[in-house]
This record gives C-alpha cells, structure tokens and sequence, in this order.
C-alpha cells in the first residue's frame, strides 16, 4: 500500500511531500538555467530521466517537498541520503520562482523541514554540500548556523554540517522564532 | 534622527553601501540583497521602527521605495 505523503505546515509556508503528478514541473524548474547553474549536476534532464530519479528514491531515506506559500508552488526542500543510525542526512533547496527568491520564505522552509528532521525524525546532524561559486547558498547555510566541514570538502564543493545543538541556539532562529511566536499568540 | 535617517540605514547597514546607492534600489539588484539580506534588511527595520512586519510585506518589500510604502501601515512615515 502506497504511504500517504507528508505535509508539513509551520511559519507561513507548506512542505509537501513530492509526488508523481509534480515531477515533471520540478524537471522544468530543475532544467532552468539559474538553477542549473547552482548544481553539480548541469547536464539537461530528460523526462526519463526524472522518472527514474524518482522511482530510485526511497520515501523513508529521501524526503523531497513541494515548497508552497498560499498556494503558489515556488521550489523544493529536501534532506536525502537519511542515515537512521547515525542520524544524519543531506539537505538541499532551491527556489524557482523569482518573487520569493530574495525574501525569507526558503528560510521559512527550511525551519519547517529542520524541526521535524530533528524533532520528529531523530537527526542529530544536517549537512550540506554546496558549490564554492555558490556565495549566496554558502551564507544561507552559515545564516542557518552550518559549519564547513573543510576534510569532507571537495575542491569543488563545501560541505557544511549543521549540528541540531547548533540549530537550537542559532540567534537567526531563535529571533525568527520570537517573532513569530509574538504575531501568533498574541 | 529623522525617520529617513533610520530607514537609509537600515539599507546601508544591511546591504553595506552608501545612501548614494538608495534611490532607485531594487530587490537582487546587488549581490547584498539575496535571502540573508533580506532577512537582515527586515530585522533592521523592525527594529529601528519598533515593529513586527507581517509575511505578505516582508516578501512584496523588493525595492527601497516599496519599502517606504509599507512602512506606511505601521505609521511610519518616512
């Protein structure tokens, strides 16, 4: 029997669970050129090839989500490779739509996922693996409290590890949070 | 200082550029103005103005006159 897909909705934005029916927007998104240009992986994918990128993932170990603020679809979230024994996995984002590209909604997403990675799921750590052009991708991380990891690095890529301790007291957060416990209990 | 004065810095400080820089500043116009500097340009102006900005404006505030615009709701007047 098929898993009923997560849906996660917290600080605005809704997280949900990629499906069959959306990955054909997602190949588009992915296939375009500002986001390609911020992946390891540039060459075009083909619908084939998305299908079976999606068939190979395995709804336990690679959560992928459809990223929406009030019903637009605007990117994908994911923490991939999730290792139940030692607690860990690979988060990735990227946001397609360019009227939220600036703002803090990818943020907003990430809280999402990240509270329930490590609150539901039991991660202790969150990396990331980030091409070194990638400036704005690499200060995200850091703004979310990442540290670079340099011995697992590569010449073309950092990584970044985000420790769930880290998460907790990051000020960025802890701010976010303040504020937004203070628009909405009140 | 004036409430223009507090408003330009936030931009100057968040972006770090010179007022010089502030008319006609656009969203993603200069590598400054990514996510985290929108992040940090919004907590700047909450803080300056004594305010809490609701998710619509932080994400239609794409430009430093848009920003004056919004400011408005929370009566401030710039």
């Amino acid at each position: 029997m098929e898993r009923e897909p997560i849906v996660l909705n917290d600080y605005g934005v809704v997280l949900r669970q990629l499906t069959h029916d959306k990955i054909e927007m997602v190949r588009q998104w992915r296939n375009s050129p500002q986001i390609q240009q911020t992946m390891f992986f540039q060459d075009e994918i083909t619908p084939d090839m998305q299908a079976r990128w999606f068939m190979s993932l395995d709804p336990r170990r690679d959560l992928y989500f459809i990223i929406s603020y009030k019903n637009d679809e605007l990117g994908v979230i994911n923490v991939k490779s999730i290792d139940f024994d030692n607690r860990s996995g690979e988060a990735g984002v990227f946001v397609y739509e360019e009227r939220y590209l600036a703002t803090d909604i990818a943020y907003r997403a990430h809280l999402v996922l990240f509270d329930y990675m490590f609150g539901q799921q039991g991660l202790k750590c969150i990396y990331s693996h980030i091409r070194r052009d990638n400036q704005k991708a690499l200060r995200f991380a850091q703004f979310m409290g990442s540290l670079p990891d340099e011995e697992r690095s590569t010449e073309d890529g950092l990584f970044l590890t985000l420790t769930f301790e880290n998460y907790l007291n990051n000020p960025n957060r802890k701010r976010f949070i303040n504020k937004w416990n203070r628009i909405n209990l009140t | 200082m004036t409430n223009l004065e507090k408003y330009n810095n936030a931009f100057c400080e968040s972006f770090h550029i010179g007022e010089d820089c502030l008319p006609g500043l656009v969203y993603q116009s200069i590598d400054a103005w990514d996510s985290v500097g929108h992040m940090t340009l919004v907590a700047a102006l909450e803080d300056a103005f004594d305010i809490m900005m609701d998710t619509d404006d932080i994400i239609d505030l794409s430009s430093y006159e848009k920003g004056k615009e919004i400011l408005k709701k929370y009566l401030v007047v710039i």
